[in-house]
Order: structure tokens, then C-alpha cells, then sequence
């Protein structure tokens, strides 16, 4: 996965995993295998017309894309699984049958200590500054307070969102949301940041020294206080309201409109 | 449409209730109004009201909350215990230890502005937005049990934390009005 290792693709259905696999495609980076969970509460036809009212897939990724799709293309084995979540038991078992150290995480869950123990790296990447943002949905939070957008990768490790960053991206903002835009920071914004940067991740060349301490428990030091040194909760309604009030408040006419990517 | 989530126990991203933009302010402003109207009426307090205070809890963080003066530096100790007892309330919904005493008979409103205030006073002094957003939920417990029993015993602590909290929208929301 790095520097041209071989690295399977743990598959949790998710728009997330959808934008990856876009870039995977746009790379030619592919997956020795793909081990595929359940999600149940995945809806992939309810981003269809928000979608194509608004070009996101020009802009942004094809929503529409599909793990079937992209192994037939590519010839990859797709080993399925009922396991709804990355800790369930056949997914512990499964994962212990393939002899592949590198995983490319596409969510499912915190994983377990057991995950941990078999020797494998799990590449997650996080929609956020690392350490002053961690939690599922802290872009929320970024832009809030101040109107920044970051994405973060590293091996996840047994403490949540504690692994060493091995690459991260800053984004900037210049948009307009309206509630025709429903599904568009938690769809399209969090899953496009976190793809850019494994595409940007793919490209630079991780020294050996960097892989062989990313899987290192480094606990990173908050260069700011304790009150930003933890994980953001789940976003009230209202914060999340305001967020987008603030994207709006933000935006300029006079500059092209997307997300970018800030060198 | 509920504004208000009980708590994020064993519910997966995806059920993350979706809401309309537009109608978000409207419903909160509404659901706060009718808090402000129950704290401001006069039937209200004088039936149901009573100037005994709160009876020391039982439960030593609620006790903690209760007791905690946040005119004075927090130290290091009060501002962990403080986070500890949000982690909790953000994952059960609850400062209670134990499942048993959750819920609107078992609980105070008082419990819940006190703690919003706390957190309130964090956002305030630190710009802490995780804060905020917990803040905002206790109040929406304490609302929510106030209106369902009819019933605080410190109205003014009540009163206070209502108007930090619209303060501190209120900033927000002129930050980040149209220009």
C-alpha cells in the first residue's frame, strides 16, 4: 500500500468507501483482496438526486460506484461476510485466514484489542487535524470554530484516533448549502476529504523509518490545552445548523466554488 | 421531529437522525421558549415550587456538580472529573451510575442546568465547543424534565444557564449572520 507494499481492502459499505475506491481506480492502487461486511443502514440510491442536481460527481466522486464494479473490473476476490461490525467474530477469524499485513480501513467500527494482536495495520483516515480534532464527525467542529477542514492518515491503533500521522491534508471552503444540499457535508464533503488524502497519501513516498514506527501506540501530545485534547461528541442539531450558516456566511462569489485542496 | 437525542448508546452513524436546516432554529427556539415560560410563570411557581433547595444527592457526581463553584479557577482535577461526567452523559444521557435511576422521576432539572452551566462557562472561557454542544444537550435534558414534572427547585440557577446558552448562540449566530 505504501512505497508499492501489497495491502487488501477491508470493505464496510459507506460512501467513505465508495470515494475510495474512486481513487483506488484513478491510481490503479489495487487490493490483493477485498473482505466485505454489512451495513444495513447503507443507502447508496438516496444520494441519486441530491447528486445530479448538484454535479457531485464531476466535482467530487461517483456515488453510484460499487464494490462488485470495481473487483469485476480489476479481477479482485471478494470474500463476503456477515458481520456488521469489524469486531464480530467472523470478521476476527476471517481476517486471520489472509496473510496480508496492510488493510485499508473503510469503517465498521473502534476496533478491538484482538484486531490488534494478529499482527496486521489497519490505514484509516480520519476527517480531521490530528491531535486537535479527533471523533467521527469533528470537521463539524474544525469549521465551526475555525472554518478549517483537515483529513488525517495513520494506522489506527487501540486508543482512538492516537496513531501517528503519517500524512494529512488541509482543505479550504468556498460553498453555499441549502436544504436541497442535505446529504452533502456527511456524504460527499467527510468521504472526498479523507479519499483526497489517501490519493495524496498513495502519491508520497513513506520512508521504511515512518513504517516501521506508524504502528507504535504513540500517544500525541496536544500542542494546545486539554479542553481540545479530546474527542468531539456526535453534533447537536443546532451546532450543526450553525456550521453550515458559517460555510454560507463564508463563502465568496467572486472565487471558484468547491472544496480544495490547500498546498 | 425530536430536537432532542436521548443519547448515542448503541446507535450506529448511520441512525443519526437527518434534520431540516430551516426548521432547526424554529423548533429550538420554540422548545426553549416554552422553558423560559415555565420558569417565568407565576402559577407555576407558586404551586409547584418550593424554596427548600435540593436535599444532598446520593450520587457523589451530581453531588459534585451541584457544589462545584465555577466563579473560581477549575482546577485540573475538576475540569477531568467534569469531562468524565460529560463523557457519561453524552453516551447514557445520564449523570447516573446506574441505569436504574435514569429517567424523569429518578432525575432532577436542577442536575442538568447546573451541569450545562459548568460546561457553558468552559465554551465561554476556553472556546471549547465540544462544551457547547454537551452543553446544549444537558439543557435540552433539563427542558425536557422540567416541562414533564413541572418541577425545578432553583429557578434562578435554571434562568441563568437558559440565558448563557442564548448568549452564547446568539454570538455565534450574529458571527456567522449574512453579511
Amino acid at each position: 500500500m505504501l512505497n508499492g507494499d501489497k495491502f487488501a481492502l477491508l470493505w464496510f459499505p459507506s460512501f467513505r468507501g465508495i470515494a475510495y475506491l474512486n481513487v483506488l481506480k484513478e491510481m490503479g492502487k489495487l487490493p490483493e483482496v477485498i473482505v466485505l461486511m454489512e451495513n444495513e443502514f447503507f443507502q447508496q440510491d438516496k444520494l441519486n438526486e441530491e447528486a445530479k442536481l448538484f454535479n457531485y460527481q464531476a466535482q467530487y466522486f461517483d456515488h453510484t460506484y460499487t464494490i462488485e464494479g470495481f473487483a469485476k473490473a480489476f479481477g479482485i476476490t471478494l470474500i463476503h461476510t456477515d458481520a456488521k461490525s469489524i469486531n464480530d467474530d467472523v470478521m476476527i477469524n476471517t481476517l486471520k485466514t489472509i496473510n496480508i499485513k496492510n488493510w485499508l480501513f473503510t469503517g465498521g467500527g473502534i476496533l478491538k484489542q484482538a484486531l490488534f494482536e494478529q499482527g496486521k495495520r489497519f490505514l484509516h483516515i480520519h476527517p480531521g487535524k490530528i491531535p486537535e480534532y479527533r471523533g467521527s464527525t469533528c470537521f463539524y467542529y474544525s469549521i465551526l470554530a475555525e472554518m478549517k477542514l483537515s483529513a488525517s492518515a495513520f494506522f489506527l491503533t487501540p486508543s482512538l484516533d492516537q496513531g501517528k500521522v503519517l500524512f494529512d491534508c488541509n482543505f479550504s471552503l468556498n460553498l453555499t448549502l441549502t436544504s436541497k444540499n442535505r446529504y452533502f457535508l456527511d456524504d460527499i464533503l467527510d468521504p472526498w476529504i479523507r479519499s483526497q488524502t489517501l490519493k495524496n497519501l498513495l502519491q508520497v513516498n513513506v520512508s521504511n523509518r515512518d513504517i516501521m514506527n506508524i504502528s507504535e501506540t504513540t500517544k500525541c501530545e496536544s500542542k494546545t490545552s486539554e479542553h481540545i485534547d479530546r474527542t468531539f461528541y456526535v453534533m447537536h442539531p443546532l451546532l450543526r445548523a450553525l456550521t453550515i450558516k458559517k460555510i454560507n456566511a463564508s463563502y465568496e462569489m467572486n472565487k471558484p466554488e468547491g472544496i480544495f485542496i490547500v498546498e | 421531529m425530536g430536537l432532542h437525542i436521548q443519547s448515542s448508546k448503541g446507535k450506529h452513524e448511520s441512525e443519526i437522525p437527518q434534520f431540516e436546516l430551516s426548521a432547526i432554529f424554529e423548533l429550538f427556539q420554540e422548545r426553549r421558549a416554552e422553558a423560559f415560560s415555565l420558569l417565568e410563570s407565576k402559577p407555576i411557581h407558586e404551586d409547584s415550587y418550593n424554596n427548600e433547595g435540593i436535599s444532598t444527592p446520593t450520587n457523589p457526581d451530581i453531588a459534585f456538580v451541584l457544589a462545584l463553584d465555577i466563579s473560581r479557577k477549575l482546577t485540573d482535577a475538576e475540569k477531568g472529573k467534569i469531562f468524565q461526567l460529560e463523557k457519561r452523559f453524552v453516551i447514557t444521557g445520564s449523570l447516573e451510575r446506574s441505569y436504574e435511576n435514569m429517567g424523569v422521576k429518578g432525575e432532577l432539572p436542577d442536575t442538568y442546568f447546573s451541569f450545562a452551566c459548568i460546561l457553558l462557562h468552559l465554551f465561554e472561557k476556553y472556546h471549547d465547543f465540544n462544551a457547547l454542544n454537551s452543553a446544549i444537550r444537558a439543557t435540552d435534558k433539563a427542558c425536557q424534565l422540567m416541562i414533564e414534572a413541572k418541577h425545578v427547585v432553583d429557578r434562578a440557577s435554571a434562568l441563568k444557564t437558559l440565558n448563557l446558552e442564548k448568549k452564547a448562540i446568539n454570538l455565534l449566530q450574529e458571527e456567522y449572520s449574512y453579511a
